[in-house]
């Protein structure tokens, strides 16, 4: 039994190199299983054995290379697990939440305001509604209107900027010019019109938030790709024969997305807040579940009920934190250059 | 001359210059470069660099051209004017019988490669070297199928001497050498016909040095490359150039080969550079010639020939500081810019 383990760790260092370890069998057949081993399969050139990628891989799977290895930090799992739950409570309160959307949304129940019971953990808001549940289902509104309007405002920023920086000259100067004249448009006001003038539809909040965000990511992004044009592999690249936009998309613009990484994960929370002002204002609907409308409508009744506003602006905080954490450490994942 | 040294080019046949009924790959004819320079209010232009000056050059067929000059001299502005990478003012640049001074072709872009100074920068951090190698491939010659070119890559990463695993790593996980071999690799994807060398040694150690300089000589009889070699180490352009040219604020004031240049200077500039050489043999060692002054600026360089205010060999009754002088061709291979010689 011995003898057969030695024979067998040294057939592996001899393939894998030095770097192999060698783990007990359990572990051993705990990794050929992995979704990473059997993705090896897939990986181009498995099928050639010269060129095959799969030891390669194998090795690097070992020495700490891979994503899922780098982000193996306790706060970007932390974050990671922050994101997950409220993530789920989104897509599917129906089967998280235990209280029916009609009885959070709609229902007039007996009960206002009462202090954290065993039928409601997080204790009642107006009209009886449960805070738990009215967490659980806003959860779909806020991140859903958070996360498409930084989606709109980073795609659109990230492309102006990315030209602006490198195009330079008269195009650059037209850029920045729209974008001095985008960002100096009061956001809330723009809403209020929106909202007055074509009704309270998400959609058009959602794209009104979104194209108010652009000149700041696209800012952001030109500061980062000037930095990055003037290297030495931009040259390299136009020498190799890359293309105009592909020097700009593939080469540029993966070397200054950790800025971009950032700013993403605190305007979530900016965006979220975003529609509690809107609702603030008494743009809202009325059986709308959603963060920001309930910290505003629970303030007046602060003192009686504390809860009913203070869960769901701690559900905002968490959630901002979430995806801060999340966002460093996949920042920090993403660069080549890092060791774990 | 000492006999060590005319047995030291005596040694030299093999990359012998090569005879001129070939026609060049690289013909420079009169190209001036100069960059912008912005200042005031509203960033009007208020002056120009000139960084090349009306050069006229021509690179053979497997022949190595050093461009030697001190910091500052245009060199490099040359090697980027070649690569289209800076605008031509004036001037015309042919890749044999076609002009590339208004933008290279894919054709002419595979045939005409370059290696930058820092290897460390000329390296997308984010790519791996398989995708920075296959860059070219996939650009100029349109392959697109990853096998395809992982073993066009592998071949590639084999004849600069690295090995199969370095295929799936990051730039930042090799050495300065090893990356000035990929940087090389990448070069000569396409199979080039002339490589610019823009100090290619410069930023490295001495000992890898000359594996990067004796690599770089058997790929060039591998696969008959010429290269326009810049360089301001004069001992380097010794060991692997046929020949030199002598740069001297943007313009080019000696043209030669190895032997003509180094045993038998005739320009005062590259008689004084030279002279700034170290020696290792006490023999070799020459007085040393001190330049007075410093170089000037380029955005208003001196009147006449650029080198008068500093030179020594000048006397009154010399045209120096009105004309410019011609190109004087004192032998086949040999010809100087200056007023101190006639044609014979």
């Amino acid at each position: 039994m011995v003898e057969q383990k030695l024979i067998r760790e040294d057939e592996l260092s001899l393939v894998y190199g030095e770097t192999y370890r060698p783990g007990s069998f359990k572990e051993q057949l705990k990794e050929m299983f992995t979704p990473k081993y059997l993705a090896f399969l897939l990986k181009p050139g498995a099928e050639d054995e010269e060129l095959n990628r799969r030891d390669f891989e194998m090795n690097k799977f070992k020495t700490k290379r891979s994503l899922i290895r780098r982000l193996n930090s306790p706060l970007t799992i932390l974050g990671g697990l922050i994101v997950f739950i409220i993530c789920s409570w989104a897509v599917f309160p129906h089967w998280l939440s235990f209280i029916p959307f009609k009885d959070v949304a709609i229902s007039i129940l007996p009960g206002t305001n009462r202090p954290p019971s065993f039928e409601h953990p997080l204790g009642t808001a107006a009209f009886g509604r449960d805070v738990l549940g009215r967490l659980i289902w806003g959860a779909r509104r806020s991140i859903t209107l958070s996360l498409a309007s930084i989606v709109v405002s980073l795609v659109g920023g990230v492309i102006f900027g990315t030209i602006a920086a490198y195009k330079g000259g008269w195009i650059d100067n037209l850029i920045m010019r729209i974008a001095d004249i985008v960002s100096s448009i009061p956001g809330l006001i723009l809403l209020v019109i929106i909202v007055s003038v074509m009704g309270y539809d998400l959609q058009n909040i959602l794209l009104a938030l979104g194209l108010l965000g652009i000149p700041g990511y696209a800012r952001l992004m030109r500061s980062a790709a000037i930095s990055q044009r003037a290297m030495t592999y931009v040259e390299s690249a136009k020498v190799s024969g890359a293309s105009e936009w592909r020097i700009m998309f593939r080469h540029i613009l993966p070397n200054s997305m950790s800025l971009i990484l950032v700013a993403l994960s605190f305007d979530i929370g900016t965006a979220i807040l975003g529609l509690a002002s809107l609702a603030f204002l008494g743009f809202s609907q009325t059986d709308a579940v959603e963060w920001g409308f309930d910290v505003n409508a629970n303030k007046s009744a602060l003192i009686n009920a504390p809860w009913a506003a203070i869960w769901p602006g701690i559900g905002i905080v968490i959630t901002v934190m979430g995806f801060m954490l999340l966002g460093d450490g996949l920042r920090d994942a993403l660069d080549p250059r890092s060791k774990v | 001359m000492t006999e060590e040294i005319y047995t030291q080019t005596e040694t030299l046949p093999s990359k012998s210059v090569p005879s001129k009924k070939k026609d060049p790959v690289i013909f420079l004819d009169n190209v001036s470069i100069s960059y912008p320079v912005f200042g005031g209010i509203f960033q009007r232009q208020i002056g120009e660099v000139k960084a090349v000056q009306n050069v006229t050059l021509e690179i053979y067929p497997g022949e190595t051209l050093g461009l030697v000059g001190e910091s500052g001299c245009g060199k490099t502005t040359i090697g980027k004017g070649i690569l289209g990478l800076v605008p031509i003012k004036t001037g015309q640049i042919f890749y044999r019988n076609s002009r590339i001074d208004e933008g290279l072709n894919q054709k002419v872009r595979q045939k005409v490669q370059m290696v930058f100074q820092d290897p460390d920068a000329s390296l997308n951090p984010r790519m791996k070297i398989v995708d920075i190698i296959g860059e070219p491939l996939r650009n100029l010659m349109g392959m697109t199928k990853k096998l395809e070119m992982r073993r066009e890559v592998l071949n590639l990463l084999e004849q600069v001497s690295l090995k199969r695993e370095h295929l799936d790593r990051y730039p930042h996980e090799f050495s300065g050498g090893q990356k000035q071999r990929i940087v090389i690799a990448r070069a000569l994807a396409c199979n080039p016909d002339i490589i610019v060398l823009d100090e290619p040694t410069s930023a490295l150690d001495v000992s890898v040095q000359s594996q990067i300089l004796n690599l770089l000589e058997d790929l060039q009889q591998e696969f008959d490359l010429a290269y326009l070699f810049i360089t301001h180490d004069l001992s380097v352009i010794h060991h692997v150039g046929s020949n030199v040219a002598v740069m001297y604020l943007g313009h080019i004031v000696e043209k030669g080969n190895i032997s003509d240049i180094f045993y038998n200077p005739k320009h005062p500039y590259s008689q004084a550079l030279l002279s700034a050489r170290p020696a290792v043999n006490q023999e070799e060692k020459q007085k040393q010639i001190i330049l007075k002054g410093e170089v000037p600026s380029p955005v208003n360089p001196p009147s006449g020939c650029p080198f008068h205010p500093r030179c020594f060999a000048r006397t009154d009754d010399m045209p120096c500081i009105e004309e410019f002088p011609s190109m004087i061709k004192l032998s086949d291979t040999h010809s100087v810019a200056c007023h101190l010689y006639t044609e014979e």
